[in-house]
């Protein structure tokens, strides 16, 4: 049973299974090769959780980059989780990154479930279950997720963490909290994508005078993320100036274009996106116009709008990591699409919305597709 | 059990016309997800390219048994990554460059002024300033930051460097503390 009152029926279980195994069938190439993927940095991750197995001690203050000799600023809960699979299912470290990558197959089509069932009851399950098939599709969702790096964990949190923000879960802090110590780019992505949805709900609950509890989960997220990677920040380096980081300081990353988007997006689940943009914006109007609270939709319209702030970013001068974002933007046109996939097919089924259930449901419009 | 004329009959008055354009349309999403799942496989492929070899990964053996943890060799990127992630190895390249000083001009001179020396000494000098004991040689190209090479033939000069490992396409070189 889900918390929101539904039960997955034996078609959508068996669905959701399907989905976890076409995640199991794209990832299962990191078993291919002589040797874990090395693309990405992995030996560093490898490399302390080595050190924390074969010495008892995590290197804070002494990193194995670059010649060694300088503080380990990267945030430590996957090299930690590496070390602990390894010596509880008694691996060599080979092995342990490969199988942390199966791990990561089996939960990214349930953290996109979390995240889309967020729509609530049945209507909800289905756009999970669609979101759990729709995180097979991008390339770049799979190319950070096969390779055994602190990214892949990341990103099955920061699906968690959404759903936990659109749940208004007080776990959504707590998901803050660790995705701001398994990875720095997802926290940013994260905090930056919960701060305006906080800004705009509470703007939205301001001229509509109406009362979106969300808005200060997300706030709440925005503000536990953000004080836990400065607290970090300090604590290794003693001060909070993340400016001067090689990553801003030499502008890492390419700037995205509409064709290296298609190529690592790919064009059906960027029309399906496309379509739930659109619906989910007549449904946020909907809502609106209802004087009803800041819903799923407008969540997925927000994270969209900063995702392409992101990877846009050098049109506001900052240039750092353009293309790196592109797969965190991926998460937003998951989200559409999966709601405008099954919007769209229980329309064609002649299941019409009716203004009444549209008017009821924190869901939107979608949801009075059940009721007619 | 249901005879199949029965379930025929149930099927029928439960597809209508617009139910069946609807699995219609899921069918097709469904077919062009499949390709689009294989075409992203297509995609990940180099991505999963270890870059080292075979050769690399036995050579650990040796530098387990031989060298001290956190011992520095001259590397590029993918060897640096090799060597702490297999044997707590540092490498004057690979790891996390965030907070690395001077890294810009680190990369370059280890790509032009080691493995892509001019000849023997400038590589000594060079592998000497970044607090280098070792220099790891494979017959590949490898990539200092800049560009993809094989490195330069500058490593088999005794004044400079000690061959002591040299098995397939590796080659691993002491570097003197002194000239010779």
């Amino acid at each position: 049973m889900h918390r929101d009152g539904f039960s997955l029926t034996a078609v959508q279980s068996a669905l959701l299974v399907l989905a976890i195994c076409v995640s199991v069938y794209a990832h299962i190439g990191v078993f291919d090769a002589f040797l874990a993927p090395t693309y990405g940095n992995t030996g560093i991750h490898q490399a302390n959780a080595r050190e924390l197995v074969e010495t008892g001690q995590y290197p804070f203050q002494n990193d194995f980059s670059y010649g060694g000799g300088i503080p380990n600023l990267y945030v430590p809960i996957y090299r930690f989780a590496l070390a602990q699979l390894v010596v509880m299912a008694g691996l060599d470290f080979d092995s342990g990154q490969r199988w942390m990558v199966m791990l990561f197959a089996l939960a990214l089509p349930l953290a996109f479930f979390a995240f889309g069932s967020s729509f609530g009851s049945s209507f909800g399950a289905w756009v999970g279950i669609a979101a759990a098939f729709l995180a097979s599709f991008p390339s770049e969702l799979l190319i950070y997720t096969i390779r055994p790096l602190p990214q892949g964990l990341g990103l099955v949190l920061l699906a968690l963490a959404f759903a936990l923000v659109l749940r208004k879960s007080r776990a959504a802090i707590l998901a803050g909290v660790l995705l701001a110590l398994v990875h720095q780019e997802a926290a940013v992505f994260f905090a930056v994508a919960v701060f305006a949805v906080g800004v705009v709900g509470k703007v939205y609950d301001y001229l509509g005078k109406t009362d979106t509890p969300m808005a200060m989960t997300a706030l709440w997220a925005w503000a536990a993320t953000t004080a836990t990677y400065f607290a970090w920040n300090f604590l290794i380096l003693g001060h909070f100036n993340v400016f001067e980081l090689a990553q801003f300081k030499h502008h890492e990353g390419g700037p995205v274009s509409m064709t290296l988007l298609l190529d690592k997006t790919g064009y059906l689940l960027l029309v399906l996106a496309a379509l739930g943009s659109v619906l989910a914006l007549w449904g946020a109007f909907q809502l609106w116009t209802r004087k009803k609270p800041f819903g799923p939709e407008a969540f997925g319209l927000v994270v969209l709008g900063v995702g392409l702030v992101a990877v846009k970013n050098d049109v506001l001068g900052l240039s750092v990591f353009m293309d790196r974002f592109i797969v965190y933007w991926q998460f937003a046109f998951i989200f559409l699409a999966a709601f405008g996939l099954v919007f769209a097919l229980q329309w064609i089924a002649g299941q019409k919305p009716d203004a009444e259930a549209m008017a009821s449901s924190p869901a939107g419009c979608v949801q009075a597709a059940e009721l007619a | 059990m249901a005879k199949i004329p029965s379930v025929v009959d149930s099927l029928s008055g439960a597809l209508s016309p617009r139910v069946v354009l609807a699995l219609l349309a899921l069918l097709a999403v469904a077919f062009i997800g499949a390709s689009q799942v294989q075409a992203t496989k297509q995609s990940a492929a180099p991505w999963l390219n270890p870059v080292v070899t075979p050769d690399e990964v036995n050579g650990m053996v040796w530098v387990r048994a031989n060298l001290a943890p956190r011992t520095v060799f001259a590397t590029g990127i993918f060897e640096g990554e090799l060597l702490m992630g297999k044997a707590r190895m540092e490498g004057t390249l690979g790891g996390d460059w965030a907070i690395v000083p001077d890294v810009i001009t680190r990369m370059s001179d280890v790509q032009y002024r080691i493995f892509g020396a001019k000849d023997s000494k400038e590589a000594w000098t060079t592998a000497h300033t970044y607090n280098a004991s070792y220099v790891w040689v494979p017959n590949r190209q490898t990539f200092e930051g800049y560009e993809w090479k094989v490195p330069a033939a500058v490593f088999d000069n005794a004044t400079y460097f000690q061959k002591v490992y040299d098995r397939g396409i590796l080659r691993i070189y002491r570097v003197n503390e002194k000239a010779a």
